[in-house]
């Protein structure tokens, strides 16, 4: 499919019952179309009528049958991004293709000939998933729907029989195409034409017979109530006997069951929902025994005697029952109740216990004591035992508490490999190993101990040179950035937003700068962060010699290389680093920090690559993602960080993404996470011990500048004000002012503003909106963002560009919303489940909407008053009561919203008093104050306008 | 795992047929009953009656002795008390091997013994006893016996019904008839209602598509053996191998859909 769509609409299938629908949906005004965007798509074109929350619309639509839709949902790249119909019936159609794979699917031919398709969904394993994906069925799946039939589960079966039958069919044609030269040979005339008929995809053969005939098989569970299951008792001791008991299983509820031999004793014991109709408890029992005998022959010794007894095993048949039969019985629908151990067989992992040799400082490359073990789900096996049963290797095995089911071939395989493995080496190694094998745990032990579990470890006092108090769990992560500094492994510290991981960053530098070990580091980050750095280093880490690295191409380099001995910490943006790549590159750096590191997210870009190049003896990362859910951006980051952990995109693709990604492998998830866990740090606004020790509110000035384009028009405005504000008085003057400032105002956010109609809304042509894309990269993916501004305008148009650059929904609410729409917006933002960013006009503000689930907000623009402020945003609407928010204030640097800020800042107290609304008391400013505001051109240029 | 049980039970019949004395007769049948000559079947308490086509349409009658009431009695009692296994089979509509040792004591059996257990009549000219016509009704009750072996229960005088109610009344003696209850529908009964939440109703949660591990191997061979060969004569062995093929050309398919 060559088509793409745009990311901000979605991709709808609907189904009416006999055929689907496919439409578009856009993000950012829940319009339904299909033409126009989706133009390239072979297929035929019909309006359907869908009923969707609230109305119901005629929605033009591309129309396609089960063979279309199954083909189009497994394209690599269906034209867009799938809609949750969309992407739950890829699910169901992966789910059945699994199905044909595994061979759960058997032809039904009837007396006349009439061939049909089944799928086999009884085994355990099967009916799970089932339910599960029918529980998961986004309602939009039946928005086209209008049949007669209401109840869900037979229309859920409608629906897979439509995919399945289809797909079957189209499979055995396939199929066709590798067939031996003769196939069905052996068989009768009439039977080789049957299997050929079925080969082709003929939906009727001449062939009349019916095999796989229900009522004589105990084929599926489809129209039965309860079965049998296999209850394992284990021995008390090894050496005794095992006993099988029979159980009586629901099919619908498998956590209901009773011991099918104490029922033969006591019918009337059995609950009624395990007896079908028409039947009576102990000719159902057996009619249930009758059929599990059929697979499982050793049961006729339960039966033998009247009542029936549990099966006796020995050790040995037991071993012979769970590697032969067990799988058999489960496929079939024969559930086995056991114990954790003996549920399936487990081939062990190897476990590699790490701890330093002797007790000397550590470091990357000291040798350690290497200590091998096998493991099973978190139990370490005991090597005596081990021992032992390595002498007479079987399916079972007894930790000394429990009983194990061991995949026995993998076992006696793992533990010759770790007889060979190495009885020392070092914690690269070590890591190397783990990077490698899929199937090896680390187990941190002594002064490493640490890295297991990043949570406890000895925590470090404030360095002298350090000015200002830490909070608890900001000690715990500086402590924490020591000892990886110590072993020189990469750290990635990933706090929320707002939890200080600046003062962290500089504690660290302090501790560095008093052992000697600090200069040159590097410190890249944003531009806009830049003043941010150099004033909170000057406030907590005031001996710390700090450069900035800025401003025009550096001609001499062995000016730049002394100056480099005379600082501790260089700091630079990524824009610059990719400028002047060569002086970075030609030197080994003490440390390297990359600050907001979602700017080299990209790994094809120059940056990202530039960073991954750059040398130095440790590395640092500060984001305020949780990096390991998304696996792109981990492999990146390690790249920069610990390249020898992760390998190759190559082999990271093979051994982790793929498995992850496409098959949705929970346990190669859970040993990437294992990997990489002792490098992450990260802790959240929700953590108990951290929101203890945070205030209700965090603010921060965030400084945007302007673009060259809003640098001119500011400076032209500027002059034509001052000139004539200069001969005016009064009403008049007070007038003149306040126009001034609110168009100043309006630039600051986007020039478009003071355009017309026909305004070009391009996010490139507004400083602030590239900053506040910054931001939002660096927030996690699912937290709540207010976004504040008094320009009803420019509200909407941030609403279409982050719906399009961000791929989502995003609501706004102005003062023309109709009440139930913005009571509709409130609960989707509350419930969590629905859009996150929230467009707010502060006039539709003070009415008090109910938003506690921010735990951001952007003041894009400010009301230059802050008690109204605050009190239309978080009083009115109860921001901060359930967690800590940060509150970004946005200005813009070298303009009047800077030296008004500063304004506030320093008269707050002052001002709390003002009655006033608004902005008035500027108007009292004189011509002087006035001009000082708003800054002339020169000013401008020193602070590094136009980023 | 037991072969396809009927194929056994019909052959024994056959067998039981062939030990009378009659194989060289039966196989003058055999083509008639591969041509299809035999146009009707019908079982009744005690006589098999049937009409087959050769040179014109004649009526052939096998008649079976019933058992008396006593000798039910007392087999049925040897069966609902005894190994369990038997009757276990039997309530799924299979016969278990060893159904003849509950009859034994009795002194019946339920395939034919000696040619008193047996009388066949034809309304054909042919003078041979068995005729080609008797020979080929016999094939097709063995092909009948396949599918249905309680079959041969009602030729001995009790329907599976009857066979069925008279054993639970044995196993369930002991309790009241008000213990078998019916249950609820066992279905998800619940229906389609409509859902106002947008992000609901749109699935808004769902970023991926829900993806199951892969499963550690293919369960083809345990479905292909749920599945008996359509007819006796088939060669079971023949069957599985040539489905196997089949469920591996599927499988290999399926796998490509999704690289």
């Amino acid at each position: 499919m060559k088509v793409s769509l745009d990311p901000s609409y979605r991709l709808q299938v609907s189904w009416n019952g006999q055929a689907f629908f496919l439409y578009a949906r856009s993000l950012v005004d829940g319009v339904l179309t299909n033409t126009d965007l989706l133009d390239g798509y072979p297929y035929l074109r019909q309006d359907v009528v869908l009923r969707l929350p609230g109305q119901t619309l005629e929605v033009q639509a591309f129309k396609l049958g089960s063979t279309e839709l199954i083909a189009l949902l497994l394209s690599d790249r269906p034209g867009g991004l799938l809609g949750g119909d969309a992407l739950w019936l890829q699910s169901l159609v992966r789910w059945v293709v699994s199905l044909y794979q595994d061979g759960f699917w058997y032809p039904q031919v009837d007396q006349k000939g009439a061939i049909q398709l089944n799928l086999l969904l009884d085994s355990a394993e099967v009916r799970k998933q089932e339910q599960q994906l029918r529980e998961a069925m986004p309602p939009s799946v039946l928005a086209a729907y209008r049949g007669e039939e209401r109840r869900t589960f037979k229309l859920w079966r409608r629906l897979l029989n439509a995919i399945s039958e289809s797909m079957g069919w189209s499979l055995l044609r396939e199929a066709r195409t590798v067939w031996p030269k003769r196939p069905f040979s052996l068989l009768p005339q009439k039977y080789q034409k049957l299997l050929q008929e079925l080969s082709s995809g003929e939906k009727q053969t001449s062939t009349g017979c019916a095999f796989f005939d229900n009522r004589q098989a105990n084929l599926t569970l489809q129209q039965r109530v309860s079965c049998l299951a296999m209850k394992i008792v284990p021995p008390a001791r090894p050496g005794e006997d095992w006993q099988l008991r029979p159980q009586l299983q629901s099919i619908e509820n498998p956590d209901l069951s009773v011991d099918a031999l104490e029922a033969w004793a006591q019918p009337s014991t059995i609950p009624a929902s395990l007896i079908p109709k028409r039947t009576t408890p102990r000719l159902h029992l057996l009619r249930e025994f009758g059929r599990a005998l059929r697979l499982f022959p050793v049961l006729g010794a339960s039966l033998a005697t009247t009542p029936p007894s549990p099966l006796v095993q020995t050790q040995e048949e037991m071993g012979r029952f769970l590697t032969q039969d067990a799988e058999a019985l489960r496929s079939f629908g024969y559930d086995l109740i056991a114990p954790d151990g003996l549920q399936h067989a487990s081939a062990p992992d190897a476990s590699l216990k790490l701890e330093e040799h002797a007790r000397k400082g550590l470091d990357l490359h000291q040798l350690l004591d290497f200590e091998w073990n096998l493991v099973v789900d978190e139990r370490l096996l005991d090597p005596k035992l081990l021992e032992e049963w390595k002498d007479n290797p079987g399916p079972l095995f007894y930790t000394g508490t429990e009983w194990l089911w061991l995949n026995t071939k993998k076992t006696m395989k793992m533990l010759r490999f770790v007889e060979k493995q190495p009885r020392r080496g070092t914690l690269l190694e070590a890591m190397q190993y783990a990077s490698d094998m899929s199937n090896l745990r680390l187990d941190f032990h002594g002064s490493l101990a640490p890295l297991n579990q990043t949570q406890k470890f000895a925590e470090l006092r404030e360095p002298a040179r350090f000015d200002g108090t830490l909070r608890d769990y900001q000690r715990k992560g500086f402590s924490w950035l020591s000892f990886m500094e110590r072993l020189g492994l990469g750290a990635c510290l990933a706090d929320d937003m707002g939890l200080g991981k600046t003062i962290q960053t500089l504690a660290l530098m302090c501790e560095l700068k008093e052992q000697e070990r600090l200069s040159p580091t590097l410190l890249v980050c944003p531009t806009s962060v830049l003043g941010n750095w150099q004033r909170e280093a000057e406030k907590f880490a005031p001996g710390l010699r700090v450069e900035l690295h800025h401003g025009d191409r550096i001609k001499d380099v062995a000016l730049f290389e002394k100056n480099l001995q005379n600082l501790d910490v260089l700091l630079t943006s990524y824009a610059l680093i990719t400028r002047d790549r060569k002086l970075f590159l030609d030197r080994t750096w003490k440390m390297i920090i990359l600050d907001e590191a979602q700017q080299i997210k990209n790994p094809s870009s120059k940056v990202s690559r530039l960073c991954a190049k750059l040398e130095s003896e440790g590395r640092l990362i500060l984001t305020g993602t949780p990096v390991e859910n998304r696996l792109q951006d981990l492999w990146t980051l390690f790249r920069f960080l610990q390249p020898e952990l992760l390998g190759s995109k190559r082999k990271f693709g093979s051994r982790f993404a793929s498995p992850i990604e496409r098959h949705g492998d929970e346990q190669v998830k859970s040993q990437l996470k294992r990997l990489v866990g002792p490098f992450i740090l990260r802790r959240t606004k929700m953590d108990p011990h951290v929101a203890a020790e945070l205030p209700s509110r965090v603010e921060t000035t965030v400084e945007c500048s302007l673009t060259e384009e809003q640098a001119r028009i500011y400076d032209g405005e500027v002059q034509d004000a001052l000139n004539s504000v200069q001969g005016l008085e009064g009403f008049e003057r007070k007038g003149a002012i306040l126009r001034l400032l609110t168009r100043l105002k309006q630039l600051c956010d986007h020039p478009a503003l003071l355009e017309g109609e026909e305004a070009d809304w391009s996010e490139a042509r507004s400083g602030k909106i590239h900053r506040l894309f910054e931001i939002l990269r660096e927030l996690a993916p699912h937290e709540g963002v207010l976004i504040f501004s008094q320009f009803t305008s420019m509200l909407k148009n941030l609403k279409a560009i982050l719906s399009r650059t961000f791929g989502e929904e995003v609501l706004l609410l102005d003062g023309s919303t109709p009440r139930e729409m913005r009571d509709q917006m409130v609960e989707r933002f509350q419930s969590g489940r629905g859009p996150r960013l929230f467009c707010i006009s502060l006039k539709a503000g003070g009415v008090g909407l109910n938003l506690t689930r921010a735990s951001s907000v952007v003041h894009f623009d400010r009301w230059w008053n802050p008690a109204v402020e605050a009190q239309a945003t978080d009083r009115a609407h109860r921001i901060g009561q359930r967690q800590t928010v940060q509150v970004f204030k946005f200005v813009t640097v070298a303009t009047l919203e800077e030296q008004i800020a500063r304004i506030i800042a320093e008269k707050r107290a002052l001002m709390e008093d003002l009655i006033e609304d608004g902005d008035g008391w500027l108007t009292e400013l004189n011509n002087q104050e006035l001009s000082k505001l708003l800054l002339p051109e020169a000013s401008r240029q020193e602070a590094g306008v136009g980023s | 795992m037991s072969k396809h049980g009927a194929t056994w039970w019909s052959g024994r019949f056959l067998r039981s047929l062939e030990r009378l004395g009659m194989t060289t007769r039966l196989k003058r049948g055999h083509s008639y009953y591969l041509e299809g000559r035999v146009l009707r079947l019908d079982v009744q308490p005690g006589v098999v009656s049937s009409v087959v086509r050769g040179a014109e349409d004649y009526d052939c009658q096998i008649y079976f002795e019933p058992l008396s009431d006593m000798e039910w009695t007392e087999s049925l009692d040897r069966l609902a008390l005894g190994d369990l296994s038997a009757a276990a089979l039997l309530a799924t509509g299979r016969m278990p091997p060893q159904i003849e040792n509950f009859f034994a004591p009795s002194g019946r059996r339920l395939l034919p013994q000696d040619a008193t257990d047996l009388e066949l009549e034809c309304s054909c000219p042919d003078s041979a006893n068995p005729c080609k016509h008797l020979a080929a009704t016999a094939y097709v009750l063995a092909e009948r016996l396949d599918r249905d072996p309680y079959l041969l229960f009602l030729l001995r005088g009790r329907s599976a019904a009857e066979v069925e109610e008279e054993l639970r009344r044995r196993w369930d003696r002991d309790i009241s008839e008000d213990v078998a209850r019916a249950t609820s529908d066992k279905e998800d009964s619940s229906e389609l209602g409509f859902e106002e939440n947008v992000d609901k109703f749109w699935g808004n949660e769902m970023e991926a598509p829900i993806l199951f591990p892969p499963r550690e191997g293919s369960a083809a061979s345990l479905t292909i053996q749920r599945m008996s060969a359509p007819e006796p004569k088939i060669d079971e062995d023949a069957w599985k191998k040539n489905l196997e093929a089949l469920y591996e050309a599927v499988s290999q398919q399926a796998g490509e859909l999704v690289e």
